[in-house]
């Protein structure tokens, strides 16, 4: 499985370039957010963690979109990189459905009166966070075989099924079991405002999906080294034995 | 419901609090999984090197040279 190799210097301006992108974004999106984006009538400032919530979960399905592409072409091709990138993303993907998970609640406290209600949306981004945590617990105790990764593929393919839950979990149950909105209508600056913190939070993605990358080909490498040393230890073993 | 001024200021903090915690431990475990993976490596190409093996030049894969 020969893997095309980024020449480092390369690797790192383009990691330092990303990097800078993301944190110019996320100051921006928060200057917006903050700043230039109208104090909403009715819930009035709490109205602001929109610019955190919504980007959270849009860079989360991002996440895990990249999972399925990833593992679709890694049992396709083969090629290890797209299983590193698939265990990067749902990482990633975890960690922003977490940020989901905690700024909701804490939105729905002052406006809904309380911290959780097992509404559709609610519950089906509780059941998606879940099973790409199980997607990596496999992965972690299950080794970097070939046999683990192929299994990974599958779990992160038939784990995909969960987003158009999520996505359209609002319109499919009835209003009257929805604490969530089915219709959203914004102020264009507060669209603007949105807008610029998703693409800042997907700039963010992109760059530590890129370090993550980076830390499976290290582990990757880790392994090899530590097979080859185990072969040395066994050929080393087998020669004392034959003196 | 009707709100103004400074009101849920503390949900808010919260919120965005949580999220840079969340982001900030991550990029910590990345750092930290990252020297433990260069240490490690350290290691074991120093171990490699005395067993008579060798690397090649990009240090992707080691053979044994007898």
């Amino acid at each position: 499985m020969g893997e095309a190799k980024v020449p480092s210097r390369t690797a790192d301006l383009l990691e330092t370039i990303l990097g800078v992108a993301a944190l110019v974004g996320g100051l921006t999106a928060l200057w917006l957010a903050f700043v230039h984006a109208p104090v909403e009538a009715s819930m009035g400032l709490i109205q602001r963690t929109l610019y955190l919530h919504v980007p959270a979960a849009a860079t989360a399905f991002l996440g895990f979109a990249t999972v399925f592409v990833a593992s679709c072409m890694f049992l396709r091709t083969g090629r290890v990189w797209w299983d590193h990138l698939a265990a990067a993303a749902a990482e990633l993907g975890v960690l922003f459905s977490t940020v989901v998970l905690v700024s909701g609640p804490l939105w729905a406290k002052p406006i809904w009166g309380t911290y959780w209600r097992w509404e559709p949306r609610l519950t089906a981004m509780l059941i998606l966070c879940a099973t790409y945590a199980a997607y990596l617990m496999l992965r972690h105790y299950g080794g970097r075989t070939d046999g683990c990764q192929r299994a990974a593929a599958v779990f992160g393919i038939f784990a995909f099924a969960n987003i158009p839950a999520v996505y359209f979990s609002a319109r499919l149950w009835a209003a009257s079991q929805q604490l969530h909105p089915q219709h959203v209508q914004l102020e264009p600056r507060m669209r603007l405002a949105l807008g610029v913190s998703t693409v800042a939070s997907a700039l963010l993605f992109v760059c530590l999906l890129d370090i993550g990358v980076r830390l499976q080909q290290l582990a990757d490498r880790v392994a090899g080294l530590e097979e080859s040393a185990d072969t040395a230890e066994a050929l080393e073993g087998a020669a004392t034995d034959a003196i | 419901m009707q709100s103004s001024g400074c009101e849920n200021m503390e949900y808010l903090a919260m919120a965005f609090g949580a999220a840079w915690l969340l982001l900030g431990g991550f990029l910590g475990l990345l750092w930290r999984r990252e020297r433990r993976l260069r240490r490690r490596i350290e290691h074991l190409t120093a171990g490699c090197a005395q067993a008579g093996q060798t690397e090649d030049a990009d240090g992707a894969k080691t053979s044994v040279s007898r």
